[in-house]
């Protein structure tokens, strides 16, 4: 939540819209914006989330949904409260698309495709997803390497 | 309050500053990574209704959190032929969670803003 949100966080300032942020704190959150999307691969790199009794992939399983549940749960609150005070909900909008076509260009469609068609069962601020442990991706190697490589794991990728 | 000189609140607590006198009020941040997701939900309340609930802008505490998120970055870089640093679940944990937050409801909310000014005009 917290990477995903500092992630974010330049949208929902309104220092930013108003174009009053200063050069180096926008360079230091794009920084952390960055540290942040190197993280997530190498993490999915060195580990996996065990599901419901499956491995699967850190980036698909957890981080790619998690960013995108986010936006789109921002712009649903902001559509709810329609309070244009510090930046309107098309800035805001506008600002999502434009940092995911930067960032995340995989997830763009997913993200398009929540934001004009909210999930009716998303009532909360925070991801929900099903309950996880983290193994340690070699180690799942060396107990059963046919299910890491079988396919039951997607390559970690963005 | 009146009779302590220090006030702490948990993240994500709704307040205002009220005084019977002239007085400088000082406030400060302080981040724990027990109640992240408060602070985390305070941030999104804030950013969304920036200038309907409050009146000043945080710069330095947005620097804070840039510094836990790059701290457990570095923490899990650093620990050993790529275990699973023990600084990084907490990290993990805060993105993934099954304890949630129902969005605000706009009747709700503008009933609470209400409150808080009639509280205020009977106090002026």
């Amino acid at each position: 939540m917290l990477g995903d949100l500092l992630e974010l966080s330049c949208l929902l300032t309104r220092r930013y819209h108003s174009k009053e942020m200063a050069e180096a704190e926008l360079a230091e959150q794009q920084h952390v914006t960055r540290m942040w999307i190197v993280f997530k691969r190498e993490f999915s790199r060195r580990q996996l989330l065990l599901i419901d009794g499956q491995l699967h992939d850190p980036q698909r399983a957890l981080f790619n949904p998690s960013v995108v549940d986010l936006a789109a749960k921002l712009v649903q609150y902001k559509e709810v409260l329609d309070i244009d005070r510090a930046f309107t909900l098309k800035k805001l909008r506008t600002g999502l698309l434009a940092h995911f076509k930067k960032y995340h260009p995989s997830l763009l469609e997913m993200l398009q495709k929540r934001l004009y068609a909210p999930d009716p069962s998303a009532v909360g601020l925070l991801y929900t997803g099903p309950s996880f442990t983290v193994v340690n991706r070699e180690e799942a190697m060396a107990v059963d390497p046919i299910v890491v490589t079988a396919g039951k794991v997607p390559v970690a990728s963005n | 309050m009146l009779t302590r000189k220090h006030s702490f609140m948990r993240p994500n607590t709704p307040h205002y500053v009220l005084t019977l006198e002239h007085s400088i009020t000082l406030g400060r941040h302080f981040y724990a990574a027990s109640t992240m997701m408060e602070t985390c939900l305070a941030y999104i309340h804030c950013g969304i209704l920036n200038g309907a609930i409050t009146n000043t802008d945080h710069p330095d505490a947005q620097r804070l959190l840039n510094r836990i998120l790059l701290m457990s970055i570095r923490e899990y870089k650093e620990s050993n032929s790529g275990a699973y640093a023990s600084q990084t679940s907490s990290l993990i944990t805060a993105i993934m969670t099954n304890h949630n937050q129902p969005l605000p409801q706009a009747r709700r909310f503008r009933e609470g803003i209400t409150v808080l000014i009639l509280k205020q005009s009977r106090v002026f």
